[in-house]
């Protein structure tokens, strides 16, 4: 039986007659990196804050570290980082005096671990400027410096690079990375940006409307994606008709008068070609297309792209 | 709970709310100053010019200071979004809010203090009679154990509406409105049993020596404010009144694995 370090029994929140989470059944394993992905209002928020017990579920069950959240709360929190919604702290303290409120609530003596934290994400250490001098992408490395400044099992991070630069997001992105490759920790973090999911979570679950639609790895994933051939000719009926008489098949799609979609992904390329051409049509592009993720995203959704 | 205390003092760093308290506290100066000032019927003394700060603070300043500052502590973790992070710590909300009441004990203290320290300063420059160590050792003494009693009579009041989401406004406003009363009530056969008049009558600061009938009654009501205070704070929890807007339809599809 798979240990998971997240899991969740069909948890449901409800706000008066609006249900925001719908009986949500999630699997996180420990050490990969698990993308959480729908548009804004799909109850990504909702949930992460129902896993660190700040909402209290409608219905359903946290388990977390296989340990239900409700009355392990002392045993659990402090073994999670989290940042949810826009980073929060103090405006009118530093980085440095910010850290360490919560270093001490957390029972963290050393500075070095606050220093370490800033170090990490790039910040400086004992910096005069308050928090709210800062910038939006530096309040985002703040909070994800307060997320790991205490070395947690598991990392809950709801938008981690919002606000943040393109170069900050490569290394938020990589710093994620590593702490997931070398320090063995785990991570559930929710995106609205589908590129940021496809580079970095290891299994991604598409949540719509407080429904998990998917829960797949990104592995799984990527091989189920749509796969399909484009062809474009001068006549696509003359194409079709091709298509079924020399190579027997009927898995295509016409798509309008010049070009055609061919399902069956066991005709060799190069057998088509010079089935169109030796038919008299002028063949003006033949490729392989692969869904994107994107594409994947609108189709499990009904046709919505995202945010 | 000592660690936490000194944590709520940080937070105030860089923060207007001391300089309210700091401004409320030379406000009860500046009347009693001004009482000295001008009235010219009265002899005035030290010690009458420190019981005018007395009343000043209980009636008009104190209460509702107590419960601006114990509010805007909790609503400063909620607007700036530190609650969230702090109840993942996890410290639970009961006792942040403990913290922030135990805190402002001391900041009660300190607020003592500066009004003790301002006023000795008026009393020296209207040159007033009076000034020996012993007797400004006990106004110091009665002034703070005045304020003391006026914040323990304004804990309930601090510590329900520091539970709900800006509802220090509306504490604040009872709490003007609770002090202003104590006007009324001052000198009567009720004194004793009105929490804010109760340090009052436990003190012995009226004009006639409080009975012993009158001070347990005192020392009950402002027993009673305590324990009250101390049943809201170990119950509370964060009553965010704002509902999630949201106004899509409800959609059940799609598979699960």
């Amino acid at each position: 039986m798979t240990t998971y370090l997240i899991e969740t029994k069909d948890l449901t929140k409800q706000y008066g007659d609006q249900t925001s989470v719908n009986r949500l059944n999630l699997h996180l394993r420990p050490g990969r990196i698990y993308g959480l992905l729908g548009r804004n209002g799909a109850g990504k928020t909702t949930t992460m804050k129902m896993l660190l017990g700040l909402t209290r579920p409608t219905a359903g069950e946290v388990l977390l570290f296989g340990m239900p959240l409700r009355g392990n709360e002392r045993k659990i929190l402090p073994r999670i980082g989290s940042l949810i919604e826009s980073p929060g702290f103090y405006p009118n303290l530093t980085g440095t005096e910010n850290l360490r409120i919560f270093a001490r609530l957390r029972g963290i003596p050393s500075a070095d671990a606050i220093r370490e934290a800033l170090a990490l994400v790039g910040l400086p250490y004992r910096d005069k400027k308050v928090f709210s001098q800062y910038s939006l992408g530096m309040k985002q490395r703040l909070a994800i410096a307060l997320a790991v400044m205490h070395d947690p099992e598991l990392l809950i991070l709801d938008e981690p690079i919002n606000g943040l630069d393109p170069i900050g997001i490569a290394e938020i992105r990589s710093f994620l990375r590593k702490l997931c490759d070398e320090k063995g920790k785990t991570i559930l973090l929710s995106s609205h940006i589908l590129s940021e999911i496809s580079l970095l979570a290891d299994d991604v679950g598409i949540l719509h409307q407080g429904v998990l639609l998917e829960e797949e790895s990104l592995a799984e994933l990527e091989a189920r994606n749509g796969r399909s051939i484009h062809l474009s000719v001068s006549d696509s009926a003359q194409a079709a008709r091709l298509l079924e008489t020399e190579l027997h098949t009927t898995a295509f799609r016409v798509e309008d008068d010049h070009s055609l979609r061919i399902l069956d992904l066991g005709l060799p390329i190069p057998a088509i070609a010079r089935t169109m051409l030796a038919g008299g049509l002028d063949l003006q592009d033949l490729h392989l297309c692969e869904d994107t993720l994107e594409d994947y995203f609108k189709r499990v959704t009904g046709g919505e792209g995202i945010a | 709970m000592a660690a936490m205390i000194r944590l709520e003092l940080l937070k105030l760093r860089r923060t207007s709310l001391l300089w309210v308290g700091v401004a409320s506290g030379m406000l009860a100066i500046l009347v009693s100053f001004y009482l000295a000032a001008a009235d010219r019927m009265t002899q005035y003394t030290v010690a009458i010019f420190m019981g005018n700060i007395v009343s000043n603070n209980q009636s008009s300043l104190f209460p509702f200071v107590a419960v601006l500052t114990v509010g805007r502590m909790m609503e400063w973790e909620r607007t700036s979004h530190t609650l969230r992070g702090i109840l993942t710590v996890p410290v639970s909300f009961p006792a942040l809010l403990a913290s922030k009441l135990e805190a402002g004990v001391l900041l009660t203290m300190g607020y003592s203090l500066l009004q003790w320290v301002l006023g000795v300063g008026c009393c020296l420059v209207l040159h007033l009679p009076g000034v020996e160590a012993g007797a400004l050792l006990r106004d110091l003494l009665v002034l703070a154990a005045s304020n003391l009693c006026v914040y323990i009579a304004v804990l309930p009041v601090a510590a329900l509406s520091a539970q709900f989401a800006g509802g220090y406004a509306a504490g604040t406003v009872f709490a003007v409105f609770y002090g202003f009363c104590s006007i009324f009530v001052e000198g009567g056969a009720f004194s004793a049993l009105y929490p804010i008049c109760s340090g009052t009558v436990l003190l012995g600061l009226g004009n006639s020596v409080p009975a012993l009938p009158q001070r347990l009654c005192a020392l009950l009501s402002l027993g009673a404010m305590l324990a009250v205070g101390v049943i809201l704070t170990v119950t509370a929890r964060d009553r965010q009144t704002r509902r999630k807007p949201s106004a899509r339809p409800q959609k059940a599809r799609g598979r699960r694995r």
